[in-house]
């Protein structure tokens, strides 16, 4: 049996009596078949010395046995590492960002508590995965939607609470944007409502996020400072129908307007869809001419890159797919509206396309593959992935997970373009295939342009996986951009770099950290934050 | 999640008229589900509509068994559909394990699990726990109980 860091066999043993004793022996996992079940199938580091491992398990079903198990924690000093599914894949899956901690496992606790149709919110625990909460919309008949992220086995708890987002419009996509309310475990057991749930019987608590005093929810995100419980969320009504439009831009600078006024569409609510700028000539396989057009130091001009997209036969450079929903006059009028935005460009071209009417029937559903951008929970995104062509692919080993570096750039066309090329050289310096990556709308006023890249069973491609990750965060900061998220096995690497006045923001998390929990026994060294006793010196 | 993908759906949309099952949910004699057992994995599922009993499996392990594979197991291991194209691939996105799969055995096993003769309950069990060996990930058990894993055990290996 593995114990924990810097605690005892003798403690680490009878703390698992204890929790034995609170959830019932079969929820406890110490016997290593069932602890090898919390690896993170898709770590950078699997089967290696840094790969991060856990010495136990132990899932509760109520926050009344969570607040014993964290008073048997304290006592021990044990380390816990919450997790709500377990499924956040390429970002930790079920292991700990401190190695050795024993997983507070939440799935049990699976319950959608409540479902307003009328003020269209859900009221969930954290181990409710989002077929769940689709489910119990269906089965109930409610006329609601939710917004799931590509794959739908997670939960929004979880989800949101990692800054995760999906693909139906604002605000409901981004979701931790669009939750509303919260419940949290403290590290000394007490239970906490944010907001208006701070009001006894408060019928608002999950209609407004805006209570007396400081709005706290933020702080239990990406964090370490409590074990959320519950969290509403804001349901899009479901509508009465959508339909798409394409637009294609001919020339390299395009993309300059282009974004500029998808930008302005989508700050004035014209636009509220996820959408993607992808290019074939940047998006098809790399070819001998276009090598020596990224490798150049400029990363090649618009003339070179037009002269190159004609001799490919390629008749437009940038294109994007708008979604829209509601009423179809509407929807019609803001695409008339949206063409004649971009009639400005010269050579653009528009497609209509389907118009689907809600809700879809079963057949429907299950004949495609972008369900998501219906509310739909799915798995067909690892589909794509066991096919391979992932970017950053390696050659001829068994691909075994992947790794999305997830920088965030500005919404411009200029920024687009300097990205790529910024990118595209962490790639070719890690020898590693580009990953030409493309800009989508995630989360409201910002771009994200995933790097995805495959870990597989070679461990020299990996490490080169890695560093290219750490490169892709770096090569971030310097330009000024950012990151949404993180693998945990990279928290301090990536939070190591928010160095503003000497590091004042992950100073003021070490602050918090202490007066939550002293004694630090909440996952330890999520998003950096360590407790006291394992805090390194910046230096 | 990444380019590539954002590229398979333009060409699933334009095969998207195809009628495609992934789950096989059969037309009569329809039971509640038993999938309620306190004791073993709870009651979700990766599954988008309502869990029900096959009745015409009578070994009460066996037709528990197939519900854990309708809860845990289908959304990526079930039927293409009947008319994918000989070698297309658009479609069989849809059921990552099983295009995975069609993809590791090149036609010399069959890519989907209920119609493979050869697993034993001690395979299943491998691969639940430990992965599949690609992308398939281990489950822990508390989302398929050990309870739960012998009954989908017995189901992929029943005698037919």
């Amino acid at each position: 049996m593995r114990t924990p860091p810097g605690v005892s066999e003798a403690d680490f043993a009878q703390a698992l009596q204890q929790f034995a004793g609170v959830v019932g022996p079969q929820w406890v996992f110490s016997k290593e078949e069932d602890v090898a079940t919390y690896r993170d199938a898709y770590s950078p580091f699997w089967g290696e010395p840094e790969e991060r491992v856990v010495s136990g398990a132990v899932a509760p079903d109520s926050v009344a046995q969570i607040q014993k198990i964290l008073a048997i924690a304290n006592r021990f000093a044990i380390p816990l590492y919450t997790v709500s599914t377990g499924r956040n894949l390429a970002y930790g899956g079920s292991a700990p960002a401190y190695s050795g901690s024993v997983v507070l496992d939440l799935k049990r606790m699976n319950r959608v508590l409540e479902v307003s149709e009328e003020y269209a919110y859900a009221l969930v625990e954290p181990g409710a995965s989002y077929f769940d909460l689709y489910r119990h919309l269906r089965e109930k008949g409610l006329k609601l939607w939710i917004d799931v992220p590509d794959p739908g086995w997670g939960s929004p708890v979880g989800n949101a609470l990692d800054h995760g987002a999906g693909r139906i419009p604002l605000p409901y996509r981004d979701h931790f944007d669009a939750h509303c309310g919260m419940e949290v475990v403290l590290a000394n057991g007490q239970v906490v409502r944010t907001g208006m749930g701070a009001i006894p019987n408060s019928r608002l608590w999950l209609q407004t996020k805006y209570g007396p005093g400081p709005i706290l929810d933020g702080i239990f995100s990406q964090s370490n400072f409590g074990v959320v419980t519950k969290m509403g969320f804001w349901l899009m009504p479901e509508p009465e129908a959508s339909m798409s439009g394409r637009i294609r831009v001919p020339h390299h600078d395009d993309v300059i307007p282009f974004v500029r006024t998808l930008a302005s569409l989508m700050y004035s609510n014209v636009v509220d869809c996820n959408f993607t700028i992808d290019s074939p000539v940047f998006a098809s396989r790399t070819n001998p001419e276009k090598e020596k057009l990224l490798v150049k130091s400029d990363g090649g001009t618009a003339q070179e890159w037009d002269r190159y997209a004609a001799s490919q036969g390629l008749n437009f450079f940038w294109e994007t797919e708008l979604r829209f929903y509601g009423p179809p006059k509407i929807m019609a009028a803001k695409w008339e509206y949206v063409k004649e935005r971009f009639g400005t460009i010269g050579g653009v071209r528009f497609e209509d396309g389907e118009t689907l009417r809600f809700p879809l029937t079963d057949e429907q559903i299950n004949a495609r593959a972008d369900v998501t951008f219906f509310g739909v929970p799915s798995l067909s995104v690892f589909a794509g992935m066991a096919a391979g062509g992932l970017t950053g692919s390696a050659q001829g080993a068994q691909t075994t997970g992947h790794l999305d570096a997830s920088p965030l750039v500005p919404i411009s066309g200029e920024e687009i373009l300097k990205a790529q090329r910024v990118f595209n050289k962490v790639f070719h310096d890690a020898g590693l295939p580009r990953g030409l990556g493309f800009a989508m709308n995630y989360h409201w006023r910002t771009f994200i342009m995933f790097q995805g890249l495959q870990i597989t069973n070679d461990k020299e491609h990996n490490a080169k996986v890695r560093a290219a990750y750490e490169k892709c965060a770096q090569a971030a900061v310097d330009n000024g951009w950012g990151f949404y998220r993180a693998h945990n096995a990279f928290h301090d690497k990536v939070m190591g770099l928010l160095s503003y006045n000497d590091h004042a923001l992950p100073k003021l998390h070490e602050t918090l950290k202490d007066a939550l929990d002293p004694n630090g026994i909440l996952s330890a060294g999520r998003y950096g934050i360590w407790p006291k006793h394992l805090r390194r010196s910046r230096t | 999640m990444n380019g590539r993908i954002a590229g398979h759906l333009t060409v699933v949309k334009s095969v998207r008229t195809w009628a495609f099952l992934l789950t096989l949910a059969a037309g009569t004699g329809l039971a509640a589900s038993a999938l309620a057992d306190p004791a073993s994995s709870p009651q979700t599922a990766w599954k988008r509509s309502t869990l029900q009993a096959d009745t015409s499996l009578t070994d009460p392990l066996v037709r528990r068994g197939k519900e854990v594979f309708d809860a845990r197991c289908r959304a990526c291991h079930g039927a293409y559909p009947k008319d994918k194209p000989p070698g297309g691939n658009a479609l069989a996105m849809l059921v990552p394990g099983t295009f995975a799969l069609e993809l590791r055995y090149k036609g010399t096993k069959p890519a989907l699990l209920e119609e493979r003769t050869d697993l034993t309950p001690e395979a299943v069990a491998a691969f639940v726990r430990h992965g599949g060996g690609g992308f398939m990930p281990p489950f822990r058990p508390t989302e398929v109980s050990d309870e739960d894993l012998k009954a989908v055990g017995a189901y992929l290996s029943r005698k037919r």
